[in-house]
């Protein structure tokens, strides 16, 4: 919608206080994102406006709110950190100089020594059925950096993010669920839960007073583990989450075994 | 906008630390966290009455300053971009704990008017800092109805037509009030501020 300059300088106190109705805050979304000098004023005004933040006594909040902050910006530059990738590269490198200098030496070797022929060709076989373990490798460890990348993606985007408090047989685990309202995807991260016995694994499900619905299953392989979510409905349409324990095969009922609960 | 109050000339400035947040640097995040948690602690308490949910919003307003650091615009000031997250947090906050029929906002025990614009409420505050006491001072000075408009809008959360609405005042009233508020509020606080240094 088309806005004038004047109007804008109308609603700017108000743009700023957030205190508009939400029509008029996105009309001035919407014109200040085409129009610089409307966009300085607005800044402007908002600079006046937050120094009324110090009008607010301050208090020191409890160590953990840090503590927790650094451990999720440790988490996220753990999951950019392309640690693995590096390692997988590396010892693809290696592997190929050690791979290029055996066939360059078992070439050599094949002309000067005929009779060592087949002894050389079985090497090579060797050295290329290693390297296509490797290459499957690679492919592997490529599926999983995009699989992270993409949770990644949803973690940062979240706009909501909820806390799930550990019970039962897990009571040293607590989780969060990062999610944005209206999207059907979310990453639950877990910690501290235990490993499982054989036979057993770890199933998350959403609910709301009439519908218990079961998503993924996992087996935690790390103290840390990312889990992605893809319920049916969008992830506020349900309004708890919970991880309970289940045969491997999973279930279409939780079972009494809950581990982790929080409300969404 | 220039700074109310110098850091100590070894310290880091804001501005600084906030692009090196923007290239990853953790220790910087942390300083920053040092230096401005009680106040974005104290706005979260001061509007969203709730130390749980208080808790929450610090961790989660400078989570959201680890993300966004790249997009600091240099020609501003670190402490208005920060509480803009922090105030754009706990509104949102406020307003969707207010939709949900279980979350009790308003009651006898915490009136929304309570605490804003009274006639003691900004005078005897123990005035900690001296961007506080300088921001406290400058507010003080406006006219009672405009403090009211514009503390009911900043930490009561309020839309303009509510706080027309609740105070049986016209939506124009209101909106003349918050912009003289504003624009006062400027002139005295750039009387005050000590030019901000390269």
């Amino acid at each position: 919608m088309e806005m004038h300059a004047e109007h804008i300088e109308e609603l700017a106190e108000g743009y700023a206080l957030g205190a508009l109705e939400p029509g008029e805050r996105v009309r001035v979304e919407q014109h200040i994102a085409a129009c610089p000098p409307c966009k300085r004023h607005i800044d402007s005004v908002e600079d006046t406006t937050h120094m009324l933040a110090f009008v607010a006594t301050p208090v020191a909040p409890p160590p953990r709110c840090k503590l927790k902050l650094m451990e999720k910006v440790a988490r996220e530059q753990f999951l950019q950190t392309p640690t693995r990738r590096s390692r997988t590269v590396n010892a693809m490198s290696m592997w190929a100089a050690v791979a290029t200098v055996a066939f360059i030496m078992s070439g050599a070797w094949s002309m000067r020594l005929q009779q060592q022929l087949s002894e050389v060709t079985g090497a090579q076989n060797q050295i290329q059925g290693q390297l296509a373990s490797l290459q499957t490798e690679r492919a592997t460890m490529t599926a999983q950096i995009a699989q992270l990348t993409t949770l990644e993606s949803v973690v940062v985007a979240a706009e909501a993010v909820r806390s799930l408090h550990g019970a039962g047989s897990a009571a040293n685990a607590s989780a969060k669920t990062y999610m944005t309202p209206g999207k059907n995807e979310a990453v639950l991260i877990v910690h501290n839960l235990p490993q499982l016995p054989p036979g057993k694994i770890y199933q998350v499900w959403v609910a709301r007073p009439e519908l218990q619905q079961p998503l993924t299953m996992f087996n935690p392989v790390d103290t840390t583990e990312p889990v992605p979510l893809q319920p049916p409905e969008p992830m506020d349409s349900y309004n708890w989450i919970m991880v309970t324990i289940e045969d491997a095969a999973g279930a279409q009922q939780p079972s009494k075994d809950t581990v982790l609960f929080g409300e969404l | 906008m220039a700074q109310v109050q110098q850091p100590p000339a070894d310290a880091i400035r804001d501005e600084q630390l906030i692009e090196d947040v923007a290239r990853g640097d953790r220790h910087a995040i942390e300083v920053l966290y040092d230096r401005y948690s009680s106040a974005v602690f104290g706005l979260a308490l001061k509007t969203l009455r709730d130390r749980e949910a208080a808790e929450e919003a610090v961790q989660e307003v400078f989570w959201r300053v680890w993300q966004r650091a790249k997009s600091f615009d240099r020609n501003r000031s670190f402490a208005p971009w920060l509480f803009g997250i922090a105030h754009n947090y706990c509104i949102d906050e406020l307003r969707r704990r207010r939709a949900r029929p279980q979350s009790v906002y308003e009651d006898d025990e915490h009136p929304i008017l309570s605490g804003i614009a009274d006639s003691t409420d900004v005078s005897e505050a123990a005035l900690e800092s001296e961007q506080r006491r300088i921001v406290q001072s400058a507010l003080q000075q406006l006219p009672v109805e405009q403090r009211q408009a514009l503390e009911l809008a900043y930490f009561g959360g309020l839309t303009q037509q509510e706080i027309a609405a609740r105070l049986g005042n016209p939506l124009g009233t209101i909106k003349t009030r918050m912009r003289l508020g504003l624009q006062k509020l400027r002139g005295i606080l750039q009387g005050q501020y000590v030019p901000e240094q390269g």
